[in-house]
């Protein structure tokens, strides 16, 4: 890919994702006219002006940074594990944020409270201590000699998951009624309960995760060569690795503790995107940003429009369109092996 | 440049290299023959510093402990050609190549990266399939692809005298391509290199290298200056099979199985 020809690519794929975010101004439980997008900004039609200031915007900008999120934390996970059927969920980041804070809804919280007050950014703090602490057993479960067995990670990643989903099944037996749609919410993801609030706070880890990793461009590159190959060319493996994970354990703790589990996004979209514009990471990036949130903003406009007076889970959509892939590649690869 | 006293390496409770020694201190192709599972890998990726290794014993790269190196200093000198070349990713082969200049200009190439990594892949014959995405080269093509790597990156003015490291090169190539191959290995030797080849081919080591190493078992057995100076019978116990040594010129010998 050269440089003409991404630059044609990012405008393609802006207009695509500017075109997506108009349809999920307007489509919902409470239709909009495209022409009467224009005149609400200066109306005073209370009903209509609230549902797209207060209810799609933020919704949609959410699953632009989230989407976004998600594809790259992906792509990263991919270019230090080398391996392209990696993605967050799979070895346990999301599951382990979404069961610390379940467990910090059902069992802490309603004592804490009582002594402190607690803010809007525990959540997220609690969701990466959740997923650090479960990447950590994950990757030391696959780390054998110092080198991270790729099969030993997605196993580890099986039974960590399981482990998490069983402690979220023991919660949901003691959880009140609230606390239940929120372990569902938690499980499943969905975007229904963005508003300002969590614009305001993904702001700035969208704007830091994806600069920071970025900056890691070269060195992913050169670390698709394997370790051996990079250590020899200079990029300390260790150090790589660790700084991709943690800043991943980050972005994608805060991204579950608002909008739950939202899996495959991270698989599916930078696998599109190689093939679109290769596999250098200064494109992958940039297009797997681009891309992933075209794919989470159009899934959460399905999720909230099939159904009549109700939503479909988001995570459920997304899982949706990656499994077949899922199942793809592993067909692919069968194929290779024989 | 590179000397090593009593190097033991271990993976695990599994002992791969046992008291090797051995110093060179001038620029050099050094082969490495033994038969498989000798120890000729776990020799070259030491000498790389690959952390999953314990070592014990000393390796010292220009008077200094390996260990001490930084790696992004060392990686300005000292190159390394792994023996397995599978890269997951649809890079294009001229990205992979160009990848050898990172150390040097830290992934911002200049139009003098770019002529480097065109005159190497023109040295190398990779030009024709430069845009060619590099998972769907032939295992020939991607060793080729990856030497050009390793070239590139000891192309630049470095303080240092050089070191490479090769294992198994010509593993994957033609007749035509291995001697193309040791053929540009050995020309490194001018631009002040040390060159380490572990190579399985007796008769390719015995043209291209100036000393050879032989390893068995994890041990060192035996270091020869020149091709003549080496003893059939060491060559002998090495492989655990008769051979015999032709004299084809002055300075050209050929080694072959003795039949009967």
């Amino acid at each position: 890919m050269n440089k003409g020809r991404f630059f044609i690519f990012i405008l393609l794929m802006t207009t695509v994702l500017l075109a997506t975010a108009t349809l999920g101004l307007i489509v919902g439980q409470y239709p909009i006219q495209v022409e009467d997008l224009a005149s609400v900004w200066s109306t005073q039609n209370s009903t209509a002006k609230l549902v797209i200031l207060e209810l799609r915007l933020p919704r949609i900008i959410c699953a632009i940074f989230i989407g976004a999120l998600l594809a790259v934390t992906g792509s990263c996970m991919q270019g230090i594990f080398r391996n392209p059927l990696v993605e967050p969920s799979f070895i346990g980041i999301s599951a382990g944020a979404a069961s610390a804070v379940v467990l910090f809804l059902v069992v802490l919280k309603p004592i804490l409270i009582q002594y402190i007050p607690l803010n809007e950014f525990v959540i997220p703090c609690v969701a990466f201590v959740g997923s650090v602490v479960t990447v950590k057993i994950v990757i030391n479960l696959a780390s054998i000699q110092g080198r991270i067995s790729i099969g030993a990670l997605l196993l580890s990643g099986i039974a960590v998951n399981a482990f998490c989903g069983a402690l979220m099944g023991i919660c949901i037996y003691f959880a009140d009624d609230a606390q239940l749609r929120s372990i569902t919410f938690w499980n499943l993801g969905s975007l229904a309960s963005i508003s300002w609030r969590e614009v305001y706070i993904l702001t700035p880890i969208f704007i830091g995760g994806l600069l920071y990793l970025f900056l890691l461009r070269f060195k992913l590159d050169i670390a698709s060569l394997g370790e051996d190959q990079a250590i020899s060319l200079g990029v300390d493996m260790q150090s790589l690795t660790r700084r991709v994970v943690y800043s991943t354990c980050l972005i994608v703790g805060a991204t579950v503790a608002f909008a739950g589990i939202i899996g495959f996004v991270g698989l599916l979209v930078p696998h599109i995107t190689r093939f679109l514009v290769g596999a250098n990471y200064k494109f992958l990036l940039i297009g797997s940003a681009l891309i992933g949130s075209i794919v989470l903003l159009s899934s959460d406009i399905a999720a909230r429009s099939f159904l009549d007076g109700a939503e479909l889970p988001l995570g459920a959509i997304t899982a949706l369109l990656g499994a077949p892939f899922f199942i793809y590649q592993i067909s692919k690869m069968r194929k290779e092996i024989i | 440049m590179l000397e090593v006293k009593d190097l033991s390496v271990s993976i695990g409770n599994n002992q791969i290299l046992r008291n090797v020694n051995f110093g060179f201190y001038q620029p050099n192709v050094v082969g490495i023959l033994g038969p498989n599972g000798a120890g000729k890998s776990t020799l070259i990726k030491s000498l790389c510093g690959l952390p999953q290794y314990h070592i014990d014993g000393e390796i010292n790269i220009l008077n200094r402990p390996l260990a001490e190196w930084p790696l992004e200093e060392l990686a300005k000198f000292r190159a390394l050609l792994p023996q397995s070349y599978n890269i997951p990713f649809p890079f294009k082969v001229k990205d992979v190549v160009s990848m050898g200049s990172y150390p040097h200009n830290k992934g911002k190439q200049s139009i003098i990266d770019i002529t480097n990594a065109y005159q190497i892949m023109e040295a190398l014959e990779l030009l024709d399939i430069r845009e060619k995405l590099y998972t769907e080269l032939s295992g020939g093509q991607k060793q080729r692809v990856l030497i050009g790597r390793v070239l590139l990156q000891l192309e630049y003015q470095s303080a240092y005298e050089k070191i490479v490291l090769f294992d198994e090169p010509t593993s994957s190539l033609d007749w035509r391509y291995q001697i193309q191959v040791l053929s540009l290995a050995r020309s490194l030797v001018l631009s002040n290199c040390l060159i380490f080849i572990a190579i399985h081919d007796v008769n390719m080591a015995l043209e291209y290298c100036d000393t050879l190493i032989l390893m068995k078992n994890g041990e060192l057995l035996n270091s020869f200056d020149t091709a003549e100076d080496i003893p059939i019978s060491s060559l002998e116990e090495l492989y655990e099979m008769k051979l015999e040594k032709i004299l084809l010129t002055e300075d050209k010998v050929l080694i072959q199985n003795r039949a009967n």
